[in-house]
């Protein structure tokens, strides 16, 4: 079976399954044939355009799209009506893919530093001068510093796998992704919880409680657009943010919580259900590890005593309660994703899960799901060679206290990098990922970068981190690659998949991470690791699926029609009391709290300083798409929110600019009064104030996030920690 | 019946991603620093609300407030006025549209075949009399094209019996699109199954085809068409000579003669 | 500070001596744990081979402690152990107590109800 897909759509078929499958995907559908409102004077003249399926790459979603080709060029994007995970849309990220593949900003051969780092002097090199130093200067470190001396750190992408496998047959377990400043405390709280973690069914949900999440900004499919269809079918929605976030201005109610007290209100939450016995006591039994324990341990967290400290209203987090207990199974506390903010992230999140099991929403619908089946196998590849010299374990094992084998600490791996401890790290490859703008402490990633002999960047465009390389390699945009098959998972929408072939071929010199590893492989003697094409691999990923070649081919996506609900009828939990977890054994055998115990804040705010807070918009993916023409139009600059009264105080008026600074760096920006922020509180977006010149639409505005944030990191899971920072706030000019 | 084209937007499910904007911006290669469509929103009001259910924070001594929305299921729409509100909107294709009598050039016409407001690139001059005239701000000068342009309601992706590229991309499907005079069709229904407000100002009701559910927000930005009295009877003296000259494939010398007209024009407005 | 971090290595000790209960008293080499694993047990144990399909998810860390017990491990009544199939592919000679205990670390550390289970991909 070949599972080259030709994704290009004749005209024809494509209007039949665009009149019927809107219909079926989009809910409310409206028949999109407008054969008989068709206009019909004057045609345009030019040739047919042609239409392929691909997925998204703008951000992590993947969604379905349809790529618009007129005389080689790619003119428009459309979603792909029959792709349900994300309910038949594209987001202005979406759209705004075309000005990725046509940016004049793109990278267009190898460029090798020639000046000092930063400086941006570059000398261009051919492909093959390239690789051979590449390969060169990775094998002498690994010679010298051991395999492990190479930290590898791939972006979220559909070839990011290659990058991993390179790593693993290159003998380095020193990968990190962009997770340990993400979801890792979520991860953590949920397996330590539920023993897996969830998909959250927001569509069939009545009752949903967002704390430390912006799903109508920060889109995930299908989550965000089921959270406006589950609310118009009835769901209310009740939101905890210290800013008032597109999604607090579309919910039923917005709580400005003080930052960092999530715990005590889903305490206080736990409180009112279990003492007003408003949970199922039958399902308890069942399922539950530990609610003796946990009733006396929320004893004392009653709502009066979370008022205190959340500053939400003891009668509304009882309201809150009851409604929510009311609703259950069908109510949640929605997971969230990035929930790299505090110290004790994973205990929070904990705290919001052990509310969950109360709900007994798990595997039901409008709760928690579990994962599905969606069927892609791991390609049978031949066996990593071991490296008996390696050390041990990573680089930053052991620096948190239940950390993710495979994912680390990206902050603990910097710091031991800078010590030089256990051992030296001296080189570092980066695929599509930005951790100079992405990371907090900026300084110390340049401090890291000052550790390296060699640095190789991978990506599209001169992101900061490229800028910083010795040697930056262009690669295609997601229109000009063929991709592995991408299984996802997407809630109560479906279990799929989807793959890429080119849209177009790839322009200038760009070439894709997957080919420059293979022949770095070829170069260092590991061209057995890699002696796969891309139609092999993906071949063997859907060789259990014989359907999916037609089906991604005619429709896109291949779907698996996967169990969705009751998948845990009859199963253990994956968890030591193999229930679910309210109290967590193996916390308590670690010295750990087994139960969230909620502490004070690391550090309250002064009342001349700030907390800062950072979260995301619809235009940009964390710190990528900023110099996006058409994306940078809708947010030209970053500012920092400010409420109206400090701001008075502080001499400080709108559009007036602002110096930021912290314990770890500063930063000039201008000021946006709102009203929607707590006055202890101010906001950035991220992906502003780059060194790199070569972000022409940026270069020069706004503050960066990294800059300003200091490096805390989850105590339990080793995630960062990026809402500790206390700021100063300035006017400029003020002595 | 005759179509016509029409949109009915349900601004409550609006989230204000702007992928209705960037989608239109591509499909219609609509130059950085303009737009055809737009989302426009109502700031929100903090503090005490009139109406609002619980304002009981200030009584617990908590530093918060609440802005309550109203509840889905007794929705009048979401008309409180403490609450931000997101209202998508674009050329709302008129029944009786200002910019079509401020035309000089009949370049801007109503469409028989669709009820659509058009624009003759040939026949515009550029001389931007239909700006001030539109009461939605929908039309702007395009920089290289010497000529006012505006949406068409995506006439070429209609033309391949594709939805508009705002109305297919939005994530919440906030935009609904047809003729609405077609009783089958989604629009009407949507019309006859609820109440629907259409953005006007009082003083020109140019009778837009643009309806939004229930209610939305804000509702005071339209301006008042103005045209320029001597436009008025240029125009309408005009528009029959233009198509007679066109027929005599003089054009371009009316066009100069015209340009030169209303340059002046505009100029003693100001 | 101090007393945080004794906190934790009494729990890091206190979590080594429960898992010790296993093969061996030091401590092993997951990764290489991993690579033994793969190249003497995949073969037969990874998806549609000839043997139940098999990684560290497949048992609960108890599950692994009772297989790979020192005294009364049950993995000496294993079919594939007395048929002499735990040896070592190169050198051809029987797999070490360092290499049992090696494998034991990885799919005990992987294990279905561990911090971070894991199929062996």
């Amino acid at each position: 079976m070949a599972t080259k897909t030709d994704t290009s759509i004749s005209r024809r078929s494509f209007l039949k399954w665009s009149g019927a499958a809107t219909a079926a995907a989009v809910a409310g559908g409206q028949a999109p044939v407008l054969h008989s409102l068709a206009y019909t004077g004057e045609k345009s003249t030019g040739s047919e355009p042609e239409y392929h399926f691909s997925a998204c790459g703008m951000c992590l979603n993947k969604c379905g799209l349809v790529a618009r080709v007129e005389n080689g060029i790619v003119t428009k994007l459309d979603p792909n009506p029959k792709f349900l995970k994300s309910r038949g849309m594209l987001c202005a990220r979406g759209n705004a893919g075309t000005s990725q593949l046509y940016d004049p900003d793109r990278l267009k051969y190898p460029l090798l530093r020639k000046g000092e780092r930063g400086e941006g002097r570059w000398q261009r090199l051919s492909w093959d001068q390239a690789l051979d130093l590449a390969a060169e200067k990775l094998t002498k470190i690994g010679e010298e510093y051991t395999r492990c001396g190479v930290l590898f750190t791939p972006g979220s992408d559909m070839q990011s796998q290659f990058v991993h496998w390179f790593a693993e047959v290159f003998g380095s377990y020193n990968v990190t992704t962009h997770e340990s400043n993400c979801l890792l405390s979520r991860n953590r709280a949920y397996l330590d919880t539920f023993g897996e973690v969830p998909f959250a069914d927001v569509l069939h949900s009545k009752y949903i409680i967002m704390a430390g999440a912006n799903r109508f900004e920060s889109i995930i499919t299908p989550d965000s657009i089921d959270l406006m269809t589950a609310m118009k079918k009835g769901c209310k929605l009740v939101v905890l943010d210290p800013r008032f976030t597109k999604t607090a201005a579309l919910a039923h109610e917005w709580f400005p919580i003080r930052p960092g007290t999530d715990m005590s209100f889903f305490l206080a939450i736990t409180h009112v259900i279990i003492h007003e016995k408003l949970y199922d006591e039958k399902y308890a039994q069942e399922k539950l590890y530990g609610l003796d324990k946990l009733t006396e341990h929320v004893k004392k967290y009653s709502p009066e005593w979370a008022a205190k400290v959340c500053d939400i209203p003891a009668k509304d987090i009882r309201r809150i309660a009851q409604e929510l207990a009311a609703a259950a199974p069908a109510a949640m506390i929605y997971p969230g994703r990035r929930t790299s903010d505090y110290v004790n992230s994973t205990q929070i999140r904990r705290a919001m899960a052990i509310a969950n099991a109360l709900l007994g929403n798990w595997d039901k619908p409008g709760g928690l799901l579990a994962a599905r089946m969606v069927g892609t196998t791991g390609p049978e590849l031949p066996e990593a060679p071991f490296y008996d010299d390696n050390p041990d374990d990573r680089l930053d094992h052991g620096s948190a206290h239940i950390m993710f084998d495979e994912e680390g600490s990206f902050k603990h791996t910097r710091d031991a990098i800078i010590a030089g401890k256990p051992y030296p790290v001296k080189g570092w490859f980066t695929y599509k990922i930005n951790p100079l703008q992405s990371v907090a402490n900026r300084r110390k990633t340049l401090e890291m970068i000052d550790k390296l002999d060699f640095m190789l960047t991978v990506d599209i465009a001169m992101s900061d981190t490229a800028w910083m390389a010795d040697l930056v390699l262009p690669a295609p945009s997601y229109l000009e690659r063929q991709d592995p098959a991408a299984g996802l998972q997407g809630s109560s929408a479906c279990a799929c998949v989807v793959t890429r072939d080119p849209v177009v071929p790839a322009l200038f010199e760009s070439k894709p991470v997957f080919w420059i590893l293979r022949e770095l492989a070829g170069r260092m003697g590991l061209e057995e690791y890699f002696s796969f094409t891309m139609e092999e691999y993906r071949e063997q990923q859907l060789r259990k699926l014989p359907d999916s070649e037609r089906a991604l081919r005619e429709d896109g996506v291949y779907y698996n029609p996967s169990k969705l609900y009751g998948i845990y009828e009859g199963k253990i939990y994956k968890t030591k009391s193999q229930k679910i977890e309210l109290y967590n054994e193996r916390y308590a055998e670690m010295g750990l709290d087994p139960m969230p115990v909620c502490k004070p804040l690391r550090e309250n705010v002064p009342s001349d300083r700030f907390r800062m807070v950072v979260g995301r918009n619809a235009y940009f993916t964390h710190c990528t798409t900023q110099n996006n023409t058409l994306l940078n139009e809708l947010m030209p600059e970053n500012t920092l929110w400010i409420h109206p009264n400090p701001a008075k105080k502080l001499g400080i008026r709108d559009g007036g600019t602002v110096i930021l600074s912290s314990k770890s760096g500063e930063g000039e920006l201008k000021a946006e009064l709102k009203k929607g922020i707590r006055e202890d509180t101010v906001y950035m977006a991220s992906g502003f104030g780059v060194l790199s010149e070569g972000l022409t639409n940026v270069f020069g505005k706004g503050a960066c996030m990294a800059e300003i944030l200091e490096d805390f990191t989850d105590e339990l899971s080793g995630n960062m920690a990026m809402h500790e920072t206390i700021v100063k706030v300035a006017r400029k000019g003020a002595s | 019946m005759k179509t016509q084209l029409a949109m009915v937007i349900d601004s409550s499910s609006c989230i204000d991603c702007k992928a209705c904007m960037v989608s239109c911006k591509v499909e219609n290669k609509v130059p950085g620093g303009y737009w055809r469509n737009w989302v426009k929103q109502r700031e929100p009001r903090f503090g005490k609300i009139p109406g609002a259910k619980d304002p009981a924070a200030q009584a617990e001594g908590c530093r918060t407030w609440i802005i309550q929305a109203p509840d889905f299921d007794k929705v009048k729409g979401y008309g409180d006025p403490g609450s931000m509100h997101f209202q998508p909107g674009g050329c709302m294709h008129c029944a009786n549209p200002a910019c079509v009598q401020a035309c000089p050039t009949g370049a801007t016409y109503k469409d028989e075949k669709d009820g659509t407001v058009r624009l003759n690139d040939k026949l515009c001059i550029g001389c931007g009399c239909c700006i001030p005239a539109c009461p939605y701000g929908a039309r702007y000068r395009h920089p290289e094209k010497k000529i006012v342009d505006k949406c068409d309601f995506c006439a070429k992706r209609r033309e391949r019996g594709e939805l508009p590229a705002c109305v297919i991309t939005c994530p919440t499907k906030a935009r609904t699109f047809g003729n609405i005079n077609d009783p089958e069709s989604d629009v009407a229904r949507l019309v006859k199954e609820n109440k629907t407000v259409r953005v006007v100002n009082e003083e020109t009701d140019t009778e837009p085809n643009m309806y939004y559910v229930l209610t939305t927000a804000p509702m005071n930005w339209p301006r008042k068409a103005e045209s320029p009295t001597p436009i008025r009877w240029w125009a309408s003296l005009a528009k029959p000579l233009v198509w007679a000259v066109v027929g005599l494939n003089a054009l371009g010398v009316l066009v100069m003669f015209g340009k030169q007209l209303i340059i002046k024009d505009e100029e003693t407005e100001k | 500070m101090i007393r945080k971090m004794m906190v934790v290595l009494l729990g890091l000790a206190l979590t080594f001596t429960f898992t010790f209960s296993g093969i061996a008293g030091e401590k092993g080499n997951k990764r290489k744990g991993k690579y033994t694993f793969r190249t003497t047990c995949r073969e037969c144990h990874k998806p549609d081979a000839s043997a139940k399909e098999m990684g560290p998810d497949s048992k609960t860390q108890a599950q692994w402690e009772t297989v790979f017990n020192k005294e009364k491990g049950k993995y000496k009544e294993l079919k594939c152990y007395k048929e002499g199939h735990w040896k070592d592919k190169k050198k051809n000679e029987a797999l070490t107590e360092k290499d049992l205990l090696n494998i034991f670390t990885y799919l005990h550390a992987h294990a279905f109800d561990s911090p971070s289970p894991a199929k062996c991909k």
